[in-house]
């Protein structure tokens, strides 16, 4: 009886000493955790399925329309390096290099959600890295002009005739280049399809009634 | 009595404690893939370029130091591939499958050399896999096509411009320029003012 008395006036006595043993013995145990990195920015299979999908791309005809629209949520971004830039670019855009992706003042231009970033550079490449790392760090609205620059030249610029088997849309698409040219500042020429014109409806005129000479007369 | 209650209180709050500790643990799913690579990292190593190579590259490399991994989707790869090419097309990379084969790869210190349809297609498969840690990683610079029964790989060069983009603007204007200065030149033909022939008035 006694016994019990003291071991249990022991474990009473002692009990808080115990506890807080406990809860020591974990807290060293946090130490031998292996470590554990965490993810920067987005799972990996998510990377992989965003950049695997196309949706990122968006084509020159599009872009003209938005910028002839004066779409005001549009940011254009170059990723060329800087004289390229300098010598070239699209209207109203911003040159941000890769190397540049970091950057304080710059980085503001990508991270956001209120304007469609629209990356663009001679190809698809440079564009395309810049949003991958965007992708990783879960950039939104980030979007690559797909074909870049030369695509845009190929298209907006100078556009190629369509075929005459081609459908009509081609040659609405054909009409709404060279129209959208013109936007950008390429001269006023004569395109085929003005040549091309179409018959003339011919407009039959009543013969009007002369009128009458108010003869003088008495 | 008093006593007795608090230290009760302040055990079952322990015990508390410890269980949701010990479901936390429990419960605690470790991620199958991480990257063990910061954008930093990355970053840097994207600005170096030096995993890009071209097929002259890749001649004077020892074949049994590289394996060729092909990333396009199995169709395309049964259609034609580059000789010796592995297929592991960019959507099945993250199987178990292809994460042992490509361990085994790292491991054995061979290294590996991706390409897909265009640069841009291997660029994405490179930035995958060198974040997620595979440093032995490298792409072919090519555009492979698939015409008249077959396969041609070439060179691609990248970020070339098709055109000198200032150049072709400003002839682009000059056209415009020109027809201006060709409305000038025309000669001002100074008409002088037809006089209208008066209608004959009625008159008493």
């Amino acid at each position: 009886m006694s016994k019990r008395y003291k071991s249990k006036k022991f474990l009473v006595k002692t009990r808080y000493m115990i506890l807080a043993a406990i809860l020591f013995l974990l807290a060293l145990g946090l130490v031998l955790i292996p470590k554990y990195n965490k993810n920067e920015g987005i799972k990996p299979e998510l990377f992989v399925i965003n950049a695997i999908s196309s949706e990122r791309y968006i084509s020159t005809d599009l872009l003209a329309d938005r910028i002839i629209n004066q779409d005001p949520a549009l940011l254009l971004i170059d990723t060329r390096p800087e004289n390229e830039f300098n010598e070239f670019s699209l209207p109203n855009a911003v040159n941000i290099e890769l190397k540049d992706f970091f950057d304080k003042a710059l980085n503001g231009y990508l991270n956001q959600d209120v304007y469609d970033v629209i990356l663009f550079s001679n190809d698809n490449f440079y564009a395309d890295e810049v949003w991958m790392l965007g992708n990783r760090l879960g950039y939104k609205n980030l979007f690559v002009l797909k074909g870049g620059l030369n695509e845009w030249f190929n298209t907006i610029i100078d556009p190629k005739y369509p075929d005459e088997t081609m459908p009509r849309e081609a040659f609405e698409l054909y009409d709404f280049r060279k129209a959208a040219g013109m936007y950008f500042g390429v001269g006023i020429t004569q395109t085929q399809t003005e040549e091309k014109s179409k018959p003339k409806k011919k407009v039959v005129t009543a013969p009007k009634n002369k009128k009458k000479v108010p003869e003088g007369g008495c | 009595m008093k006593e007795l209650e608090r230290t009760k209180r302040i055990s079952i709050s322990a015990v508390l404690f410890l269980l949701v500790i010990l479901i936390g643990f429990l419960t605690f799913e470790k991620p199958q893939f991480v990257f063990e690579k910061n954008t930093g990292n990355t970053l840097e190593q994207m600005i170096k370029k030096d995993y890009i190579l071209s097929l002259e590259n890749l001649e004077t490399l020892d074949s049994l130091r590289y394996a060729i991994i092909d990333i396009r989707s199995n169709f395309e790869y049964a259609k034609g591939h580059i000789k010796g090419a592995v297929n592991l097309s960019s959507d099945d990379i993250l199987n178990t499958k292809s994460i042992e084969f490509l361990d085994d790869l790292k491991n054995s210190g061979t290294s590996i050399i991706l390409y897909g349809k265009n640069p841009d297609n291997a660029n994405t498969g490179w930035l995958l896999l060198y974040q997620l840690g595979y440093d032995n990683v490298k792409i072919l610079c090519v555009e492979t096509e698939y015409i008249d029964k077959n396969f041609r790989v070439k060179n691609a060069p990248l970020e070339r411009p098709k055109f000198n983009f200032a150049e072709v603007m400003a002839s682009k204007k000059s056209d415009q320029s020109e027809d201006v200065v060709k409305e000038e030149s025309k000669k001002k033909v100074i008409t002088s003012p037809k006089k209208k022939k008066k209608i004959p008035e009625g008159g008493c």
